[in-house]
This record gives C-alpha cells, sequence and structure tokens, in this order.
C-alpha cells in the first residue's frame, strides 16, 4: 500500500515535468520565432524575405551587411560605440561611489535622497527630454555627443546608483571600518580598499548599464541629430511606409542586437543576479 | 556621493522645473522667439482637449492589460522554470535572451512578425484555419498587438525576477502542508505566494513604469493608430512637443502624465505592503 501510493506520487512528479518541460519548449519557439526572422531575413536577397510560406531553403546573401557599411549607418554605428562608452564611464563615475554612500552612509536625508532616486527612475523620458530639448536648443547642445551623454544621464545615474546600492548592501561594513582604523581617509578607504574587493559587482552593473545605453532610443531621437544619431536611429531609418529595405533593416537590427546577446549568454549568471539583487532588496 | 547627486540634482530638478515652467507658457517650436507666459490656459484647455479622455482611457487600458498579462505569464513560466530538474539552467539562460533585446528591435521584428499581408504569424494562423487579423491596422487588435511584442520582453523579465523569488522559499513549509495534505493549489496560494509577495510587488512595479513609458515599441509598431487608438499619454506628450510643435501644452501633458504615474505608483507600493507604518517591511 505504502510503496504503491510512493510510485504514484513518483509517477506524478516524472509526468508534471514531462509536461512543463513541453510547455517550456513551447514557449522558446515564440522566444525564438523573431530571432530566426531577424537572422534569416538578414542574410536573404529582397524577393525571398517577402516569400510566403517563409524560404527555409534560399542563397544566403551578404549585401545587406555590405550596404550597411557604405552607407550613413556606419558612422550611426561609430556614433553608438562612443556615446555608449562616454555615457557608460559617466553614469559609473558618478553612480558607483553615490550608491556606496546611499548603502552605508548614517547621514539624515537618506532616505530623501534614495525616494528621489526612485522617482527619477519613475519619471518617463518625455519628462526630461522636452526640457532638454528646449535648453540644449538654446545651449546648441543639439547634434553633439556632449548633449547625448548629459541626456541619457537622466536614466542610466538613477539605474547605476540603483544597482551599485543592492550591491554594496552586503558588503560587510567592517571593510572600510578597518581601512579608517589604519588611517585612511574615506575616500581613499572606497578607492583602494571597498572598490578593488568590489569589482566583480562594479563589471556587472558596468555591463548592465552599457547595455541601457546601446539600445537607447528616445533621447537619441530626440537630443540628436544626423552628426550624432546611433545605430537605433539607423534601425528606425531603414523603415518606411512604401520602400522599406528589409535586408538591410534586419541586418541593422541584428548589429544592434548581437553584441548584447552574445555579452548575455557570457556573463548570464552575473546580469541575472545584478538585475535580480536591486529588484528584490528594493 | 556628493558630485553624483549633484549632477542627478542637475540634470533632473532642472528641466523638471523647466518643464513645469514650461506648461505655463504658449512655447511653440514654430515661433520660439515668441513665448509668453499664459498663466493656467494650457490646464483649462486639458478640459476641451477632444483626444485626451480617449488618450487616458486607453492608457489606462493598455497599461493594466499589458502588466496582468506579463504578471499572469511570468508567473506561469517562473513555475517552470523553478524545478530542479537537469538542463534546466539552459532554459534559464534562454529565456533571459528576450529580456535583454534593444527596445527598437522588438518593435521592428514584430511589426514585420504582425504583418497583416507577409507577416509569418498570419501565415502559420492560416495554415492552422485560425482568422488573419490586419493586425497593426486594425482598431480592435491594435493595442493588443502591442501587448504581445512586449510580452514577448516583460513575461520573462517577470519570470527572472518571480523566479528569484520563488528559488529562495524555505522548504520546510512547503513539505509539512504536504505531509498535511494540502493540494498543490493550497500550497501555492498559501505558501509560495505569500513568499514571493514582495517580489512579486516589485516586478509588477517595474513593469507599470515601463508600461507608461513605451515609446519606440509604438513609435514603430503603430506610430499611435489607427486614428489614436494606441496613442497613449506618453506618446501623445511626444506628438504634441515634436510633431504639433506645441511644447508649452505637452509640458502639461507631461505634468498629467508625471500626476497619474506618481498615483498608480503609491497605490502600487500600499497594496504591494512597502509603505506600512514603523517602517516594517516584507
Amino acid at each position: 500500500m505504502l510503496t504503491w501510493a510512493g510510485l504514484s506520487v513518483t509517477r506524478r512528479r516524472l509526468l508534471y515535468n514531462a509536461v512543463a518541460s513541453l510547455a517550456l519548449i513551447a514557449g522558446l519557439v515564440l522566444v525564438f520565432l523573431p530571432f530566426v526572422w531577424l537572422l534569416s531575413t538578414a542574410i536573404k536577397n529582397q524577393v525571398d524575405a517577402f516569400a510566403l510560406p517563409p524560404k527555409l531553403v534560399f542563397e544566403p546573401t551578404l549585401s545587406n551587411f555590405g550596404r550597411l557599411l557604405d552607407g550613413q549607418f556606419a558612422q550611426y554605428a561609430l556614433n553608438s560605440v562612443i556615446v555608449t562608452s562616454l555615457a557608460t564611464s559617466l553614469a559609473l563615475i558618478l553612480g558607483v561611489p553615490a550608491g556606496y554612500g546611499l548603502a552605508i552612509g548614517r547621514f539624515r536625508g537618506r532616505q530623501w535622497l534614495a525616494g528621489w532616486l526612485l522617482v527619477t527612475y519613475m519619471a518617463p523620458a518625455v519628462v526630461y527630454i522636452v526640457p532638454m530639448f528646449v535648453i540644449f536648443v538654446r545651449l546648441g547642445l543639439i547634434n553633439t555627443y556632449l548633449g547625448l551623454v548629459l541626456g541619457y544621464q537622466t536614466g542610466l545615474l538613477p539605474f547605476t546608483v540603483w544597482l551599485m546600492r543592492a550591491y554594496f548592501a552586503d558588503l560587510p561594513t567592517e571593510l572600510e571600518e578597518a581601512a579608517r582604523i589604519d588611517g585612511c581617509t574615506r575616500a581613499r578607504a572606497f578607492l583602494e580598499v571597498v572598490l578593488p574587493v568590489s569589482l566583480p559587482g562594479v563589471t556587472t552593473v558596468a555591463l548592465l548599464v552599457a547595455i541601457a545605453a546601446w539600445s537607447e532610443f528616445f533621447g537619441a531621437f530626440i537630443l540628436g541629430g544626423s552628426d550624432t544619431f546611433t545605430a537605433p536611429i539607423g534601425v528606425y531609418g531603414f523603415l518606411s511606409d512604401y520602400s522599406s529595405d528589409y535586408g538591410a533593416l534586419a541586418a541593422s537590427t541584428l548589429f544592434v542586437v548581437v553584441p548584447v546577446l552574445l555579452a548575455t549568454i557570457v556573463a548570464q549568471r552575473g546580469l541575472l543576479k545584478g538585475l535580480t539583487a536591486a529588484a528584490v532588496k528594493g | 556621493m556628493w558630485p553624483a547627486v549633484g549632477t542627478l540634482a542637475l540634470l533632473t530638478l532642472v528641466p523638471i522645473t523647466i518643464g513645469v515652467a514650461l506648461s505655463f507658457t504658449s512655447y511653440n517650436l514654430s515661433r520660439p522667439d515668441r513665448v509668453a507666459f499664459i498663466g493656467t490656459q494650457n490646464y483649462q484647455d486639458l478640459f476641451s482637449d477632444p483626444s485626451l479622455l480617449q488618450v487616458l482611457a486607453s492608457t489606462v487600458l493598455f497599461v493594466a492589460g499589458l502588466v496582468t498579462a506579463e504578471t499572469l505569464g511570468g508567473l506561469g513560466l517562473a513555475i517552470l522554470l523553478a524545478r530542479q530538474v537537469r538542463g534546466i539552467g539552459v532554459f534559464r539562460t534562454l529565456y533571459l535572451l528576450p529580456v535583454m533585446t534593444a527596445g527598437i528591435a522588438v518593435a521592428i521584428t514584430w511589426r514585420y512578425l504582425l504583418n497583416g499581408n507577409f507577416g509569418w504569424i498570419n501565415y502559420f494562423l492560416g495554415l492552422v484555419g485560425l482568422p488573419q487579423p490586419q493586425w497593426l491596422a486594425s482598431s480592435l487588435t491594435a493595442l493588443p498587438s502591442l501587448v504581445i511584442a512586449d510580452m514577448w520582453v516583460g513575461a520573462p523579465f517577470m519570470a527572472m525576477l518571480i523566479l528569484a523569488g520563488l528559488l529562495s522559499v524555505p522548504e520546510e513549509p512547503m513539505e509539512a502542508a504536504q505531509v498535511d495534505g494540502a493540494s498543490a493549489l493550497q500550497r501555492f496560494w498559501f505558501i509560495t505566494l505569500p513568499a514571493i509577495r514582495p517580489v512579486l510587488a516589485i516586478a509588477i512595479l517595474l513593469r507599470t513604469i515601463d508600461a507608461f513609458k513605451k515609446f519606440e515599441l509604438i513609435q514603430v509598431m503603430t506610430a499611435g493608430g489607427p486614428g489614436i487608438g494606441t496613442t497613449f499619454l506618453n506618446y501623445y506628450v511626444y506628438k504634441e512637443a515634436f510633431i504639433f510643435g506645441r511644447l508649452g501644452y505637452a509640458g502639461c501633458l507631461a505634468v498629467v502624465l508625471f500626476a497619474l504615474m506618481a498615483v498608480v505608483m503609491i497605490v502600487l507600493l500600499r497594496v504591494g505592503g512597502f509603505m506600512q507604518p514603523h517602517g516594517s517591511r516584507s
């Protein structure tokens, strides 16, 4: 009797696991459908790209990527690299110490500051970008790298501080205390003791922030111009209601997506931890 | 940390202040040299704006529908991913990929997958004899289309956060309940759900904020149409500011958007139990 009941539970578990795994595989079809469309369209010629049923056997071509190199997109891609590096660096230089201060500092107004950070993160980009556009027109910052880098900070900086705060909250405070007993100033203790130990966390956050900057659309769309538009805007430029160049559209989209996906696969453990830690600790 | 606080203040307080100031002026992009202070005229105009009511209604419908769909999808996915079986790590990594995909890529890809005439989705629907709606061109399906496209990102995103919560649920009460004969549903409702409530609340909060901010998804997939069917408040602010050039009125709408989001956030935070008195939480 008892063994039979035990067997039944095991069987039930086996059945549940089989059904659950099937459901996950079915879901993966949906996850991969967009990627399959992107990848195949990027290496199809214009006729094959439109064909229905979707052509599974076709002569692959790299001409779509070739067209990217010739046109403006090459410049936009370079702009993306420049703006992402600068914006990420600035967000980290300012945000990492700020996250540390918020995590371990015991000063008045700490709660207010954390609240303000949440508000700035919550506020949609239009709330900043409309007034920023007006200011930047006056200052001549429209269509400049500086303008984009500053505009990006409205989103990146609160994001950085929030992630770093969650990370530093787990760090034992004894580290800094020991360094200060040894006669370090607070800044030196942070730079020479805390920061080296926290390098894995900082790297993860840097990656998350860089991905956010790389994928940013609205800020570049409004504050950029033909000299400073980034790759996502270049992708958008291939879109037209009448004569879309599908190959170039898909190829340029791949350019935006693939580096991030590769980084995700390589660093997924850390990324997941960074993202969830910040959310779970609020 | 003070440089970061200063920069953040400069980059957020200044634009917000100017934005609010803007909302009391007649600033128009077509004649930026003739800006007049017009008091609360923009705010009075809100009440005679023929589109605003529909915009607000569709915004609320979109945000509520999207977050509900993503929460249910994310919860289901997280439960499937939380099983301790061999190979589950591969699934967790693969489901992370949509989360990291740039918004512009999501928008472009789904725009073509959901194309009424040559999109793959309609082709597959036709194969199994289901109706093939004009997804993005019909007022009935345009909003659900946006929900589908964003769910592709949002459901896995929520699943990752909820998964972190699920994996930290203690085993003992679960086993005790099982011994006592509680059904799977009862165990979920009385043990799992209370345990993951804080993570669930944060995940819902983050996705709600994100839903209000949607820009490139709408710009690429529907441009707010058909008619103004998918012109949600955030996109409406953009259109007023940069299509019609009415920066003053757009500033006023941005204030409305900010207020609406603040109200929704406060309600969510209270329901989620994050603002209990005496600072107690969890």
